[in-house]
């Protein structure tokens, strides 16, 4: 059989394959990694998401006490680490893969969250939201700890290394003993 | 001549040559030399020992060790031997002999790291701008470290590149840079005489992103996987898998047999995919579009596999440092296996009317032809030197994930056109379905992912992997602090363009686009026509409306 035959036959039963796409939906597999979508409610703002995302579509930005988390579709790569660094569980990669958009306004998704205050110096340095979050899965997991520990959670980096080794030096007193 | 015996004559020859011999791991050699005696031993290696050329990066070590350092690389199949030959160019110095009079295809390497780096190769050929565009300004070299990667330096306004002259009166026919059929942006001279093409120049780096230099600055080694996986659209796997083989060499991990294969099978996926789009693109390119069509409606299954492995149709997203972040269900196990029996019937059914077809067939029998000479020389990879009857293939020569475990043949022919590209690339694709069939049937059991607690600063390591367009290497020098130091990506097709103007030389203008295409890269159409008299050096260039007009007898 000559090739233009046998390309006959092929065109012949293979018929259409096409999808009368957009009238007609094409089939979404199972597990595609699309459209990331952030539940607000559960978000705490800890930015773990901001630090693992590759084409920096997640930004993050303080200023005094607001902290805003930027999410911008327009740079996401639909890789899914958001999702596996997220600790709280609010970012979920959903099956929404038609973004096209006529303007960059609706690619953007923005959320604000309260900074806190230091207790002891003053400067703003986490979320509340993620504050209550750490104060509630430390009061859950050691119920009769240090009251002092527990308050060193309020503490920004800076005053909490400053505060460990005061207690480090008091615990020594006379110096260190070996052996 | 075989990879040990070569290194060994190297060692025997040049041995007061070499500052130091050290064996970095496994099968890497290393010589550092002086920079003067650089040009010898390149020369040796690849001419008398036959080494290939894999890559060259250049590397700006000031902070380190005062100096830049040059990584020649040379590979020799058999055994699987790597040599890198090191010179330090110290501070104030920058200048290094170019070995491109020996060993043809260092040139873009070299031009490369004189746009990148500012080091000068004395002696070159044709030391032109190869990536930055033409009003890039002089001093700003952009991969020293000293360079921010967000700078943008000022425009010089600078205009026009030094095309090649032609040596006699041709009609130049501008060729890109965008073209409906391809993919990258590219643009080409070709020099004709009538119909004739006597020879082409290029220029390209449009698409310049420096995806270097931001993993360099901004990213780390969790994140770049997924940056390199954007390297390409279409063989973009091959790349993540590529720079993770080459780091998991540098922390000397073992990775979980299941994750192996699993990372074989989704390479072999995208082979398929790409070489089924490339055959569309083929038939396309040569009138046959009824074949594109064919060819791409069986292309779809594997897409739909790749759909079901891994969640999506391209850029899968699976590969992580020690393994990969899914794993294959039996289910999807099982759905494979029917799909790619259905591929495969499918595809054998279609090619055997594509072979059978007189039209498309003759538009590629003897059209771009390559001899194995040039192809040795210019040290091309892939299908374009299988095409050419060299059996080189990085699955066999350099195993690397599972595939020792697996039984192919790698085809070859000799014939070196269009014709034997277009039947290697075909019958990979029936290699690599069976490929997957041994590989989902064999699956090993166990976790698909290893935890690699860390990777030790300033080691070289190089990842090799089998694209579909030919052999990638990744040059890899490891940074602090989970970043990389050096990360020099050389795609197969920057090693199988430099060949593309001999393989036009000779033949007609309506086979250029084949001829570009069977290297699978992509050009353009042409928009204008520029008349050159070489005579007065005068230019004259028509647009395409004139052009027109004048055909239609106005």
């Amino acid at each position: 059989m000559s090739g233009l035959l046998r390309l006959l036959k092929v065109a012949i039963t293979r018929g259409r394959v096409t999808f009368r796409y957009p009238k007609e939906k094409t089939p979404v597999p199972e597990g595609i990694r699309g459209k990331p979508e952030i539940d607000f409610e559960a978000c705490v703002g800890c930015g773990g998401c901001v630090s693992t995302c590759p084409p920096n579509a997640l930004t993050m930005e303080d200023n005094n006490n607001v902290r805003t988390i930027r999410l911008f579709y327009g740079r996401c790569i639909f890789c899914g680490r958001c999702e596996e660094a997220c600790p709280v569980g609010a970012i979920t990669l959903t099956d929404v893969f038609e973004l096209a958009s006529l303007g960059t306004v609706r690619l953007d998704t923005v959320a604000e969250y309260k900074l806190a205050k230091c207790e002891s110096c003053g400067a703003y340095h986490a979320t509340e939201k993620c504050l209550k979050d750490v104060l509630s899965a430390y009061d859950e997991a050691l119920t009769d700890y240090e009251e002092e520990l527990r308050k060193m959670i309020l503490l920004c980096l800076e005053c909490r290394r400053k505060r460990w080794s005061e207690r480090l030096a008091e615990t020594h007193k006379g110096g260190l003993k070996y052996g | 001549m075989s990879g040990s015996s070569a290194i060994e004559e190297l060692r025997a020859k040049f041995g007061d040559k070499t500052i130091e011999y050290m064996r970095v791991r496994g099968n890497i050699h290393m010589f550092e030399v002086r920079k003067k005696d650089l040009p010898d031993i390149l020369d040796h290696a690849y001419n008398k020992l036959g080494g290939h050329f894999m890559t060259m990066a250049g590397t700006d070590t000031r902070d380190l060790s005062n100096c830049f350092v040059l990584d020649y690389v040379l590979g020799w199949r058999e055994k699987g031997i790597l040599a890198v030959f090191r010179t330090k160019i110290p501070r104030g110095d920058e200048d290094f002999p170019s070995a491109t009079p020996y060993v043809p295809c260092a040139d873009w390497y070299e031009r490369e790291v004189k746009d990148f780096l500012g080091l000068t190769p004395v002696g070159h050929p044709r030391p032109l701008k190869l990536l930055l565009p033409d009003d890039w300004p002089e001093q700003s070299y952009p991969l020293r470290r000293d360079y921010r990667y967000d700078q943008r330096p000022p425009s010089t306004e600078k205009e026009g590149y030094p095309f090649k002259v032609p040596e006699k009166r041709v009609s130049i026919i501008p060729y890109g840079p965008y073209h409906f059929a391809m993919e990258e942006p590219m643009h080409f001279r070709i020099f004709v005489d009538g119909e004739r093409i006597v020879d082409a120049d290029f220029r390209g780096g449009f698409n310049y992103r420096g995806v270097e230099k931001i993993a360099e600055a901004k990213l780390n080694y969790g994140k770049i996987p997924f940056i390199a996986e954007r390297i390409c659209g279409i063989c973009g796997f091959t790349h993540s898998d590529c720079f993770v083989q080459a780091l998991e060499k540098a922390a000397e991990a073992n990775i979980p047999d299941r994750a192996k294969w699993i990372r074989t099978i989704l390479l072999e996926i995208e082979r398929i995919h790409s070489h089924l789009l490339w055959l569309g693109v083929a038939s396309h390119l040569v009138g046959f579009d009824s074949g594109f069509m064919q060819f791409w409606r069986v292309r779809e299954k594997i897409m739909l596999l790749a759909e079901l492995l891994t969640g999506n149709r391209k850029t899968y997203g699976m590969i992580a440092l020690g393994g990969v972040r899914r794993d294959v269900s039996e289910r999807k196990r099982k759905e494979s296996l029917r799909l790619i029996s259905e591929v495969t019937k499918g595809y054998k059914e279609l090619l055997e009317a594509a072979l059978n077809l007189g039209t498309f067939i003759r538009r590629l029998k003897g059209v771009g032809y390559l001899s194995k000479e040039d192809a040795r020389k210019y040290s091309v990879v892939g299908p374009v030197a299988r095409g050419c009857g060299i059996s080189m293939d990085a699955r066999k020569d350099y195993p690397y994930e599972a595939y020792e475990h697996f039984n192919f043949r790698v085809p070859v022919m000799s014939e070196g056109d269009v014709f034997a590209r277009t039947v290697v690339r075909a019958e990979e694709v029936l290699e690599a379905l069976s490929i997957i069939e041994q590989a989902l049937n064999s699956m090993p059991n166990g976790p698909v992912h290893a935890y690699i607690d860390y990777i030790p600063p300033e080691k070289i390591s190089i990842g090799l992997t089998e694209a579909p367009r030919g052999t990638n290497v990744h040059f890899l020098m490891t940074g602090k602090e989970n970043t990389v130091y050096r990360w020099r990506v050389r795609a197969p097709t920057y090693a199988n363009l430099q060949v593309a103007h001999t393989m036009l030389r000779g033949h007609t203008l309506a086979d250029a686009p084949i001829i570009i295409g069977s290297v699978d890269p992509c050009i353009s159409c042409m928009e204008r026509f520029t008349v050159v008299d070489t005579n007065s050096g005068k230019e004259a260039t028509v647009l395409s409306e004139a052009l027109l007009n004048k055909a239609a007898g106005k």
